[in-house]
Protein backbone atom coordinates (compact mmCIF):
# COMPACT_ATOMS: atom_id res chain seq x y z
CA UNK A 1 0.00 0.00 0.00
CA UNK A 2 1.57 3.09 -0.80
CA UNK A 3 1.34 6.11 1.31
CA UNK A 4 -0.13 9.56 -0.23
CA UNK A 5 3.15 11.16 0.48
CA UNK A 6 4.99 8.07 -1.97
CA UNK A 7 1.94 8.63 -4.49
CA UNK A 8 2.37 12.53 -4.37
CA UNK A 9 6.55 11.99 -5.21
CA UNK A 10 6.00 9.16 -8.01
CA UNK A 11 3.78 11.62 -9.39
CA UNK A 12 5.91 14.50 -9.03
CA UNK A 13 8.71 11.97 -10.78
CA UNK A 14 6.49 11.30 -13.81
CA UNK A 15 5.39 14.77 -14.11
CA UNK A 16 9.06 15.63 -14.54
CA UNK A 17 9.64 12.88 -16.98
CA UNK A 18 7.08 14.50 -19.49
CA UNK A 19 7.81 18.14 -18.77
CA UNK A 20 11.46 16.78 -19.75
CA UNK A 21 10.27 14.82 -23.01
CA UNK A 22 8.15 18.11 -23.90
CA UNK A 23 10.68 20.59 -23.06
CA UNK A 24 13.43 18.06 -25.73
CA UNK A 25 10.48 18.15 -27.86
CA UNK A 26 10.25 22.04 -27.54
CA UNK A 27 14.05 22.34 -28.17
CA UNK A 28 13.90 19.98 -31.40
CA UNK A 29 10.68 22.15 -32.98
CA UNK A 30 12.47 25.07 -32.18
CA UNK A 31 15.83 23.93 -33.64
CA UNK A 32 13.89 23.14 -37.21
CA UNK A 33 17.48 25.33 -38.82
CA UNK A 34 20.25 22.71 -38.20
CA UNK A 35 22.85 22.95 -40.56
CA UNK A 36 23.89 20.56 -42.48
CA UNK A 37 28.51 21.83 -42.76
CA UNK A 38 30.52 22.48 -45.05
CA UNK A 39 34.06 21.76 -43.66
CA UNK A 40 34.70 25.24 -43.07
CA UNK A 41 32.24 25.05 -40.16
CA UNK A 42 34.62 22.87 -38.48
CA UNK A 43 38.00 26.27 -38.49
CA UNK A 44 38.87 27.23 -35.29
CA UNK A 45 38.20 30.63 -35.92
CA UNK A 46 36.04 32.83 -38.52
CA UNK A 47 36.33 36.45 -38.49
CA UNK A 48 33.87 38.47 -40.85
CA UNK A 49 35.76 42.18 -41.79
CA UNK A 50 32.88 43.48 -41.24
CA UNK A 51 31.07 43.25 -38.08
CA UNK A 52 27.11 42.74 -39.30
CA UNK A 53 27.85 39.69 -41.51
CA UNK A 54 27.42 36.43 -40.19
CA UNK A 55 27.48 32.84 -40.88
CA UNK A 56 24.25 30.39 -42.27
CA UNK A 57 24.30 28.75 -38.82
CA UNK A 58 24.31 32.12 -37.43
CA UNK A 59 20.96 33.19 -38.73
CA UNK A 60 18.32 33.87 -36.02
CA UNK A 61 14.72 33.39 -36.14
CA UNK A 62 14.34 36.66 -37.02
CA UNK A 63 17.04 36.60 -39.92
CA UNK A 64 15.06 33.88 -41.47
CA UNK A 65 11.78 35.34 -41.23
CA UNK A 66 12.66 38.71 -42.63
CA UNK A 67 14.28 37.04 -45.84
CA UNK A 68 11.17 34.35 -46.08
CA UNK A 69 9.77 37.50 -46.57
CA UNK A 70 11.74 38.88 -49.17
CA UNK A 71 10.82 35.73 -51.58
CA UNK A 72 8.13 36.94 -54.14
CA UNK A 73 4.70 34.65 -54.06
CA UNK A 74 4.58 30.73 -55.31
CA UNK A 75 6.20 29.04 -58.76
CA UNK A 76 3.86 26.94 -60.26
CA UNK A 77 7.24 24.69 -60.32
CA UNK A 78 10.87 25.37 -58.91
CA UNK A 79 12.71 27.79 -56.94
CA UNK A 80 12.56 31.17 -55.29
CA UNK A 81 15.70 32.07 -53.55
CA UNK A 82 17.09 35.37 -51.71
CA UNK A 83 20.78 36.16 -50.35
CA UNK A 84 21.77 37.66 -47.01
CA UNK A 85 25.02 38.52 -48.32
CA UNK A 86 27.00 37.87 -51.50
CA UNK A 87 30.95 37.09 -51.97
CA UNK A 88 31.38 38.74 -48.13
CA UNK A 89 34.93 38.31 -46.85
CA UNK A 90 36.46 36.39 -43.98
CA UNK A 91 39.38 35.20 -42.49
CA UNK A 92 39.83 32.10 -40.93
CA UNK A 93 42.23 30.09 -38.51
CA UNK A 94 42.01 26.63 -40.13
CA UNK A 95 44.27 23.96 -38.14
CA UNK A 96 47.94 23.26 -36.77
CA UNK A 97 49.08 21.79 -39.40
CA UNK A 98 52.81 20.37 -38.54
CA UNK A 99 54.25 20.05 -35.64
CA UNK A 100 58.24 18.54 -35.07
CA UNK A 101 59.12 18.49 -31.62
CA UNK A 102 62.45 18.57 -30.21
CA UNK A 103 62.83 16.85 -26.91
CA UNK A 104 66.94 15.90 -26.97
CA UNK A 105 70.21 18.47 -25.53
CA UNK A 106 71.23 19.19 -29.71
CA UNK A 107 69.15 20.44 -32.84
CA UNK A 108 67.27 18.42 -35.42
CA UNK A 109 68.31 19.70 -38.78
CA UNK A 110 65.97 17.88 -41.09
CA UNK A 111 63.82 18.23 -44.09
CA UNK A 112 60.23 17.98 -43.79
CA UNK A 113 57.50 17.79 -46.42
CA UNK A 114 53.45 18.00 -46.68
CA UNK A 115 51.19 17.60 -49.54
CA UNK A 116 48.34 19.92 -49.12
CA UNK A 117 45.52 17.20 -49.96
CA UNK A 118 42.31 17.65 -52.29
CA UNK A 119 40.13 19.70 -51.27
CA UNK A 120 37.02 21.56 -52.23
CA UNK A 121 37.99 25.54 -52.84
CA UNK A 122 34.25 25.57 -52.99
CA UNK A 123 32.17 24.48 -49.79
CA UNK A 124 27.91 24.66 -49.26
CA UNK A 125 26.07 23.86 -46.16
CA UNK A 126 22.58 24.39 -45.92
CA UNK A 127 19.85 24.27 -43.22
CA UNK A 128 16.17 23.06 -43.03
CA UNK A 129 14.76 20.49 -45.57
CA UNK A 130 17.01 21.67 -48.29
CA UNK A 131 20.03 19.83 -49.00
CA UNK A 132 23.36 19.10 -51.03
CA UNK A 133 24.21 16.84 -53.87
CA UNK A 134 27.19 14.71 -52.25
CA UNK A 135 27.29 12.19 -54.92
CA UNK A 136 30.81 12.68 -57.26
CA UNK A 137 33.82 15.14 -55.30
CA UNK A 138 31.95 18.08 -56.08
CA UNK A 139 29.31 18.90 -54.25
CA UNK A 140 25.99 21.05 -55.93
CA UNK A 141 22.83 22.17 -54.54
CA UNK A 142 19.68 21.20 -56.48
CA UNK A 143 20.49 22.28 -59.76
CA UNK A 144 17.01 24.10 -59.66
CA UNK A 145 18.54 26.20 -56.61
CA UNK A 146 22.33 26.17 -58.06
CA UNK A 147 21.13 27.90 -60.79
CA UNK A 148 18.70 30.85 -59.14
CA UNK A 149 21.55 31.96 -56.75
CA UNK A 150 24.81 31.31 -59.32
CA UNK A 151 25.04 35.31 -59.64
CA UNK A 152 25.58 35.05 -55.77
CA UNK A 153 29.00 33.15 -55.52
CA UNK A 154 32.14 33.35 -57.38
CA UNK A 155 32.79 31.27 -60.45
CA UNK A 156 35.81 29.70 -58.68
CA UNK A 157 37.81 25.95 -59.36
CA UNK A 158 36.27 22.64 -57.39
CA UNK A 159 39.57 21.16 -56.31
CA UNK A 160 42.72 22.09 -55.77
CA UNK A 161 45.96 19.52 -54.92
CA UNK A 162 48.59 22.26 -54.66
CA UNK A 163 52.82 21.70 -54.27
CA UNK A 164 55.04 19.53 -52.36
CA UNK A 165 56.42 21.89 -49.77
CA UNK A 166 59.69 20.97 -48.67
CA UNK A 167 61.79 22.60 -46.19
CA UNK A 168 65.22 22.17 -45.12
CA UNK A 169 64.69 23.54 -41.01
CA UNK A 170 66.43 23.65 -37.45
CA UNK A 171 64.99 22.88 -34.44
CA UNK A 172 66.95 23.60 -31.86
CA UNK A 173 66.66 21.85 -28.37
CA UNK A 174 63.63 22.04 -26.22
CA UNK A 175 61.52 23.54 -29.15
CA UNK A 176 58.55 22.64 -30.50
CA UNK A 177 58.08 24.11 -34.59
CA UNK A 178 54.60 24.36 -36.18
CA UNK A 179 52.93 25.43 -38.94
CA UNK A 180 49.66 26.78 -38.78
CA UNK A 181 47.29 27.96 -41.45
CA UNK A 182 45.27 30.97 -41.71
CA UNK A 183 43.34 31.87 -44.68
CA UNK A 184 40.95 33.57 -46.73
CA UNK A 185 37.30 33.38 -48.49
CA UNK A 186 33.92 34.50 -49.59
CA UNK A 187 30.64 33.71 -47.87
CA UNK A 188 27.48 33.95 -49.92
CA UNK A 189 24.28 33.04 -48.00
CA UNK A 190 20.56 33.29 -48.08
CA UNK A 191 17.13 31.06 -48.42
CA UNK A 192 15.29 29.39 -50.35
CA UNK A 193 12.44 27.66 -51.42
CA UNK A 194 11.11 24.99 -53.50
CA UNK A 195 7.55 24.69 -55.12
CA UNK A 196 5.48 21.74 -56.87
CA UNK A 197 2.00 22.72 -58.36
CA UNK A 198 1.96 25.94 -55.67
CA UNK A 199 3.01 24.06 -52.52
CA UNK A 200 6.23 25.10 -51.11
CA UNK A 201 7.99 21.28 -50.69
CA UNK A 202 11.22 22.51 -49.22
CA UNK A 203 12.84 25.90 -47.54
CA UNK A 204 15.57 27.05 -46.00
CA UNK A 205 18.75 28.48 -45.76
CA UNK A 206 22.07 27.70 -48.11
CA UNK A 207 25.73 29.13 -48.05
CA UNK A 208 28.59 28.80 -50.13
CA UNK A 209 32.37 29.48 -49.12
CA UNK A 210 34.70 30.43 -51.88
CA UNK A 211 38.42 29.57 -50.31
CA UNK A 212 40.54 32.32 -51.57
CA UNK A 213 43.93 31.53 -50.40
CA UNK A 214 45.54 29.89 -47.26
CA UNK A 215 48.64 31.26 -45.43
CA UNK A 216 51.39 28.92 -43.55
CA UNK A 217 53.22 30.63 -40.30
CA UNK A 218 56.18 28.88 -39.04
CA UNK A 219 56.13 29.50 -35.45
CA UNK A 220 58.66 28.08 -32.93
CA UNK A 221 58.40 27.93 -28.87
CA UNK A 222 60.02 26.16 -26.00
CA UNK A 223 58.51 23.14 -24.31
CA UNK A 224 60.76 23.18 -21.46
CA UNK A 225 63.22 25.39 -19.75
CA UNK A 226 65.99 23.95 -19.94
CA UNK A 227 68.28 24.65 -16.58
CA UNK A 228 71.67 24.15 -18.67
CA UNK A 229 71.07 27.00 -20.08
CA UNK B 1 8.80 28.19 -104.99
CA UNK B 2 9.38 31.28 -102.98
CA UNK B 3 8.84 29.41 -99.36
CA UNK B 4 11.01 27.04 -100.60
CA UNK B 5 13.83 29.04 -101.16
CA UNK B 6 13.53 30.69 -97.97
CA UNK B 7 13.05 27.24 -96.22
CA UNK B 8 16.66 26.29 -97.81
CA UNK B 9 18.20 29.65 -96.92
CA UNK B 10 17.09 29.65 -93.30
CA UNK B 11 18.20 26.04 -93.06
CA UNK B 12 21.56 26.88 -94.65
CA UNK B 13 22.25 29.91 -91.95
CA UNK B 14 21.09 27.15 -88.90
CA UNK B 15 23.71 25.00 -90.50
CA UNK B 16 26.42 28.01 -91.12
CA UNK B 17 25.64 29.26 -87.31
CA UNK B 18 25.94 25.42 -85.67
CA UNK B 19 29.01 24.89 -87.51
CA UNK B 20 30.98 28.43 -86.44
CA UNK B 21 29.78 27.61 -82.79
CA UNK B 22 31.10 24.33 -83.24
CA UNK B 23 34.49 25.75 -84.91
CA UNK B 24 34.20 28.41 -81.70
CA UNK B 25 34.10 25.60 -79.34
CA UNK B 26 36.97 23.20 -80.54
CA UNK B 27 38.97 26.52 -80.33
CA UNK B 28 42.07 25.58 -77.89
CA UNK B 29 42.95 27.97 -75.38
CA UNK B 30 45.75 27.64 -72.99
CA UNK B 31 46.54 30.07 -70.47
CA UNK B 32 49.42 30.46 -67.63
CA UNK B 33 49.73 33.46 -64.90
CA UNK B 34 53.67 34.71 -64.54
CA UNK B 35 54.76 34.86 -61.06
CA UNK B 36 57.58 34.82 -59.32
CA UNK B 37 59.34 31.21 -58.46
CA UNK B 38 62.04 31.54 -55.90
CA UNK B 39 63.79 28.59 -55.03
CA UNK B 40 66.49 27.93 -52.53
CA UNK B 41 67.26 24.33 -51.26
CA UNK B 42 69.99 21.87 -50.83
CA UNK B 43 67.98 19.02 -51.60
CA UNK B 44 69.59 16.95 -54.45
CA UNK B 45 65.94 16.07 -55.68
CA UNK B 46 64.66 19.37 -55.15
CA UNK B 47 61.59 20.12 -58.02
CA UNK B 48 59.43 22.93 -59.27
CA UNK B 49 56.38 23.27 -60.41
CA UNK B 50 54.09 25.41 -62.71
CA UNK B 51 51.01 25.42 -63.94
CA UNK B 52 48.35 25.93 -66.83
CA UNK B 53 45.09 25.62 -67.12
CA UNK B 54 43.66 24.43 -70.86
CA UNK B 55 39.86 23.61 -72.36
CA UNK B 56 40.26 20.72 -74.05
CA UNK B 57 41.39 17.80 -71.69
CA UNK B 58 42.92 15.38 -73.83
CA UNK B 59 45.80 17.32 -75.54
CA UNK B 60 49.24 16.60 -76.41
CA UNK B 61 50.09 19.26 -74.08
CA UNK B 62 48.61 17.15 -70.67
CA UNK B 63 50.24 14.03 -71.74
CA UNK B 64 53.89 13.17 -70.23
CA UNK B 65 54.64 11.02 -72.45
CA UNK B 66 53.67 13.28 -75.77
CA UNK B 67 56.87 15.41 -74.89
CA UNK B 68 60.17 14.68 -75.68
CA UNK B 69 62.00 17.71 -73.92
CA UNK B 70 62.45 20.48 -71.19
CA UNK B 71 64.01 23.41 -71.27
CA UNK B 72 64.00 26.21 -69.31
CA UNK B 73 64.45 29.74 -71.25
CA UNK B 74 65.42 33.02 -70.71
CA UNK B 75 68.55 34.37 -71.17
CA UNK B 76 69.92 31.36 -71.65
CA UNK B 77 68.73 27.37 -72.08
CA UNK B 78 68.86 25.01 -69.33
CA UNK B 79 67.73 21.07 -69.79
CA UNK B 80 65.24 20.34 -67.13
CA UNK B 81 63.88 16.76 -66.40
CA UNK B 82 60.15 16.48 -66.58
CA UNK B 83 59.03 14.93 -63.36
CA UNK B 84 55.18 14.77 -64.06
CA UNK B 85 51.89 16.56 -65.26
CA UNK B 86 49.46 16.08 -63.10
CA UNK B 87 45.59 17.33 -63.76
CA UNK B 88 44.80 19.46 -60.54
CA UNK B 89 41.37 21.37 -60.65
CA UNK B 90 38.97 22.22 -62.72
CA UNK B 91 37.56 26.07 -62.92
CA UNK B 92 34.88 28.26 -64.83
CA UNK B 93 36.18 31.59 -66.55
CA UNK B 94 33.32 33.26 -67.96
CA UNK B 95 31.40 30.14 -67.84
CA UNK B 96 33.63 28.41 -70.23
CA UNK B 97 35.62 24.55 -68.36
CA UNK B 98 39.01 24.49 -67.95
CA UNK B 99 41.44 22.13 -66.45
CA UNK B 100 44.28 23.11 -64.08
CA UNK B 101 47.58 21.33 -64.81
CA UNK B 102 50.32 21.36 -62.75
CA UNK B 103 53.91 20.78 -64.35
CA UNK B 104 56.69 19.26 -62.28
CA UNK B 105 60.10 19.23 -62.98
CA UNK B 106 63.79 19.56 -61.82
CA UNK B 107 67.37 19.73 -62.91
CA UNK B 108 68.97 16.89 -64.36
CA UNK B 109 71.91 17.27 -61.99
CA UNK B 110 72.74 19.00 -58.41
CA UNK B 111 76.19 20.61 -57.38
CA UNK B 112 76.68 22.65 -54.29
CA UNK B 113 76.93 25.81 -56.14
CA UNK B 114 74.54 26.17 -57.90
CA UNK B 115 72.90 29.80 -59.60
CA UNK B 116 70.41 29.98 -61.73
CA UNK B 117 68.20 33.32 -62.64
CA UNK B 118 66.05 33.97 -65.51
CA UNK B 119 64.19 37.39 -65.04
CA UNK B 120 61.64 36.40 -68.15
CA UNK B 121 62.13 32.89 -68.23
CA UNK B 122 59.56 30.30 -69.78
CA UNK B 123 59.37 26.52 -70.02
CA UNK B 124 59.80 24.94 -73.90
CA UNK B 125 58.28 21.84 -74.06
CA UNK B 126 58.60 19.94 -76.91
CA UNK B 127 56.63 17.64 -78.08
CA UNK B 128 57.26 14.19 -80.22
CA UNK B 129 55.51 15.93 -83.11
CA UNK B 130 58.28 18.20 -82.63
CA UNK B 131 56.28 21.31 -81.78
CA UNK B 132 57.65 23.38 -79.43
CA UNK B 133 55.01 24.79 -76.69
CA UNK B 134 55.81 27.60 -74.72
CA UNK B 135 54.73 28.09 -71.07
CA UNK B 136 55.54 31.86 -69.61
CA UNK B 137 56.62 31.68 -66.19
CA UNK B 138 57.62 34.72 -65.05
CA UNK B 139 60.96 35.12 -63.30
CA UNK B 140 62.90 31.84 -61.76
CA UNK B 141 65.73 31.65 -59.87
CA UNK B 142 67.16 28.71 -58.02
CA UNK B 143 69.93 28.80 -55.87
CA UNK B 144 72.13 26.54 -53.47
CA UNK B 145 73.24 28.31 -50.36
CA UNK B 146 74.13 25.70 -47.71
CA UNK B 147 73.10 26.36 -44.38
CA UNK B 148 75.88 27.12 -41.80
CA UNK B 149 75.57 26.61 -38.06
CA UNK B 150 73.61 29.78 -36.62
CA UNK B 151 72.68 30.85 -32.92
CA UNK B 152 70.97 33.24 -34.52
CA UNK B 153 67.22 31.79 -34.36
CA UNK B 154 64.18 32.26 -36.26
CA UNK B 155 61.61 31.75 -33.72
CA UNK B 156 58.31 32.62 -36.25
CA UNK B 157 57.46 33.90 -39.51
CA UNK B 158 54.00 34.94 -40.95
CA UNK B 159 53.79 35.82 -44.69
CA UNK B 160 51.82 39.31 -44.86
CA UNK B 161 49.78 39.28 -47.70
CA UNK B 162 47.40 41.35 -49.81
CA UNK B 163 46.82 42.55 -53.43
CA UNK B 164 49.30 44.79 -55.52
CA UNK B 165 46.30 45.34 -58.02
CA UNK B 166 45.09 41.39 -58.92
CA UNK B 167 44.69 38.49 -56.53
CA UNK B 168 46.41 37.75 -53.27
CA UNK B 169 50.04 37.87 -52.70
CA UNK B 170 52.59 38.39 -50.76
CA UNK B 171 53.42 41.55 -49.49
CA UNK B 172 55.54 41.78 -46.49
CA UNK B 173 56.83 39.49 -43.92
CA UNK B 174 56.55 39.54 -39.93
CA UNK B 175 59.70 37.66 -38.07
CA UNK B 176 60.92 36.79 -34.87
CA UNK B 177 64.55 36.93 -34.40
CA UNK B 178 66.61 35.51 -31.28
CA UNK B 179 70.27 36.73 -30.86
CA UNK B 180 71.48 33.37 -28.54
CA UNK B 181 75.00 34.54 -28.83
CA UNK B 182 77.24 36.44 -25.90
CA UNK B 183 77.78 39.04 -27.59
CA UNK B 184 75.55 41.84 -29.91
CA UNK B 185 75.52 41.18 -33.88
CA UNK B 186 73.91 43.61 -36.72
CA UNK B 187 71.40 42.15 -39.09
CA UNK B 188 72.58 43.67 -42.54
CA UNK B 189 70.16 43.13 -45.35
CA UNK B 190 67.51 40.36 -45.33
CA UNK B 191 66.19 39.18 -49.13
CA UNK B 192 63.81 36.69 -50.53
CA UNK B 193 66.02 35.36 -53.02
CA UNK B 194 65.03 36.92 -55.94
CA UNK B 195 65.29 40.55 -57.47
CA UNK B 196 61.74 41.01 -57.85
CA UNK B 197 60.82 41.63 -54.48
CA UNK B 198 63.09 43.36 -51.81
CA UNK B 199 62.27 44.12 -48.03
CA UNK B 200 62.43 47.46 -47.63
CA UNK B 201 64.96 49.17 -45.58
CA UNK B 202 63.07 52.65 -45.00
CA UNK B 203 59.81 50.84 -44.31
CA UNK B 204 61.34 48.18 -41.48
CA UNK B 205 59.08 48.25 -37.87
CA UNK B 206 60.12 46.52 -35.12
CA UNK B 207 56.88 45.78 -32.99
CA UNK B 208 55.98 43.54 -30.36
CA UNK B 209 52.87 42.06 -32.12
CA UNK B 210 52.28 38.83 -33.26
CA UNK B 211 50.16 38.03 -35.63
CA UNK B 212 47.78 41.28 -35.60
CA UNK B 213 49.18 42.81 -38.31
CA UNK B 214 47.76 41.06 -41.93
CA UNK B 215 46.91 43.84 -43.90
CA UNK B 216 49.92 46.05 -45.79
CA UNK B 217 48.05 49.47 -45.08
CA UNK B 218 48.88 48.69 -41.03
CA UNK B 219 52.59 49.06 -42.06
CA UNK B 220 54.16 52.21 -39.48
CA UNK B 221 56.54 54.19 -41.82
CA UNK B 222 59.98 53.51 -39.73
CA UNK B 223 61.99 56.85 -38.66
CA UNK B 224 65.09 54.73 -39.90
CA UNK B 225 67.55 55.77 -43.18
CA UNK B 226 69.24 52.74 -43.02
CA UNK B 227 68.76 48.99 -42.55
CA UNK B 228 70.72 48.22 -39.79
CA UNK B 229 69.54 46.86 -36.87
CA UNK B 230 71.50 45.53 -33.79
CA UNK B 231 70.49 42.25 -31.59
CA UNK B 232 72.14 42.86 -27.86
CA UNK B 233 73.02 38.80 -26.59
CA UNK B 234 70.07 37.00 -25.96
CA UNK B 235 67.69 39.45 -27.08
CA UNK B 236 64.91 38.85 -29.50
CA UNK B 237 63.99 41.64 -32.37
CA UNK B 238 60.51 41.08 -33.74
CA UNK B 239 60.20 42.71 -37.21
CA UNK B 240 57.91 43.89 -39.82
CA UNK B 241 59.13 44.13 -43.46
CA UNK B 242 57.10 45.52 -46.33
CA UNK B 243 58.36 44.35 -49.64
CA UNK B 244 58.58 46.48 -52.32
CA UNK B 245 58.06 45.45 -55.68
CA UNK B 246 60.56 45.84 -58.53
CA UNK B 247 59.26 44.42 -61.34
CA UNK B 248 55.79 43.91 -63.21
CA UNK B 249 55.57 40.57 -61.73
CA UNK B 250 52.69 41.22 -59.14
CA UNK B 251 52.30 37.74 -58.02
CA UNK B 252 54.41 35.73 -55.27
CA UNK B 253 53.67 32.85 -53.52
CA UNK B 254 56.71 31.04 -52.26
CA UNK B 255 60.41 32.10 -51.33
CA UNK B 256 63.29 32.02 -49.39
CA UNK B 257 64.45 34.03 -46.67
CA UNK B 258 68.48 34.87 -46.40
CA UNK B 259 69.33 37.06 -42.93
CA UNK B 260 72.82 38.65 -43.32
CA UNK B 261 74.21 39.41 -40.68
CA UNK B 262 77.56 40.97 -38.74
CA UNK B 263 78.73 39.24 -36.04
CA UNK B 264 82.06 40.11 -34.07
CA UNK B 265 83.62 41.64 -37.42
CA UNK B 266 82.60 38.46 -39.54
CA UNK B 267 79.46 37.85 -41.82
CA UNK B 268 77.43 35.40 -41.67
CA UNK B 269 74.51 34.16 -43.56
CA UNK B 270 71.13 32.50 -41.80
CA UNK B 271 69.11 30.37 -44.52
CA UNK B 272 65.14 29.81 -44.47
CA UNK B 273 64.56 27.41 -47.59
CA UNK B 274 62.06 28.40 -49.99
CA UNK B 275 58.39 28.05 -48.41
CA UNK B 276 54.58 28.21 -49.96
CA UNK B 277 53.58 30.84 -47.52
CA UNK B 278 50.46 31.04 -49.54
CA UNK B 279 47.88 28.53 -51.55
CA UNK B 280 46.08 29.42 -53.56
CA UNK B 281 45.06 29.41 -57.40
CA UNK B 282 46.09 32.33 -59.57
CA UNK B 283 43.16 31.98 -62.41
CA UNK B 284 40.92 34.17 -60.40
CA UNK B 285 38.70 36.72 -61.55
CA UNK B 286 40.84 39.64 -60.19
CA UNK B 287 44.57 38.41 -62.13
CA UNK B 288 42.58 38.30 -65.65
CA UNK B 289 45.07 40.65 -66.30
CA UNK B 290 48.26 38.30 -65.77
CA UNK B 291 46.47 35.98 -68.23
CA UNK B 292 49.38 34.45 -70.67
CA UNK B 293 48.59 32.38 -73.46
CA UNK B 294 50.59 29.04 -73.77
CA UNK B 295 51.44 28.91 -77.55
CA UNK B 296 53.60 27.26 -80.18
CA UNK B 297 57.34 28.30 -80.24
CA UNK B 298 58.70 29.78 -82.99
CA UNK B 299 62.03 29.63 -82.14
CA UNK B 300 63.06 31.62 -85.44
Amino acid sequence: MLSSLELYKRGGDTMKKIIGTLFILFLLILNTHTTSAGEYLTYEEITFNQRNHKLLRDFSEFDYNRLYNRLDGRRFFGWRSTAMHENVEMSFKKETLYVIVNEGDSSIRQNFSFKQSEQASRQLSVSGSLDVDMSGKIRAFDSGLEAQISGSYASESSTLIEETVDIYIEVDPYTKLRVEIYGEGLISNGVGRQYRFFRNVKEGGWEVFTLRSEHYSIIKERIDEDPRR
Amino acid sequence: MKILGVSVLTILSVLSIALFIRLQSDEIKVYTVKRVHAYQSIDPEKSFSTDFIINQKDHLLTKENAIQSLHLSGEDETTMHLDSIKLVGKLHIDSEEFYKYQINFSLPYFTEDIFLEERDASLLLTLNNSDIHKVPLGSFTYQTLMHESSNLKVNAIHNLFGSLGGGVTSKGLYLSLENRYDSSLVIDEITLGTKDFRTNPYLMYTTQKAFDVERPMDYYFSENTEFNHEIKAFESLNITLPFVNESSLDLMYRYPIIITYQLNGRQHKKIIDDFMFINTSPYVIENLKYFQPVGLYDSD
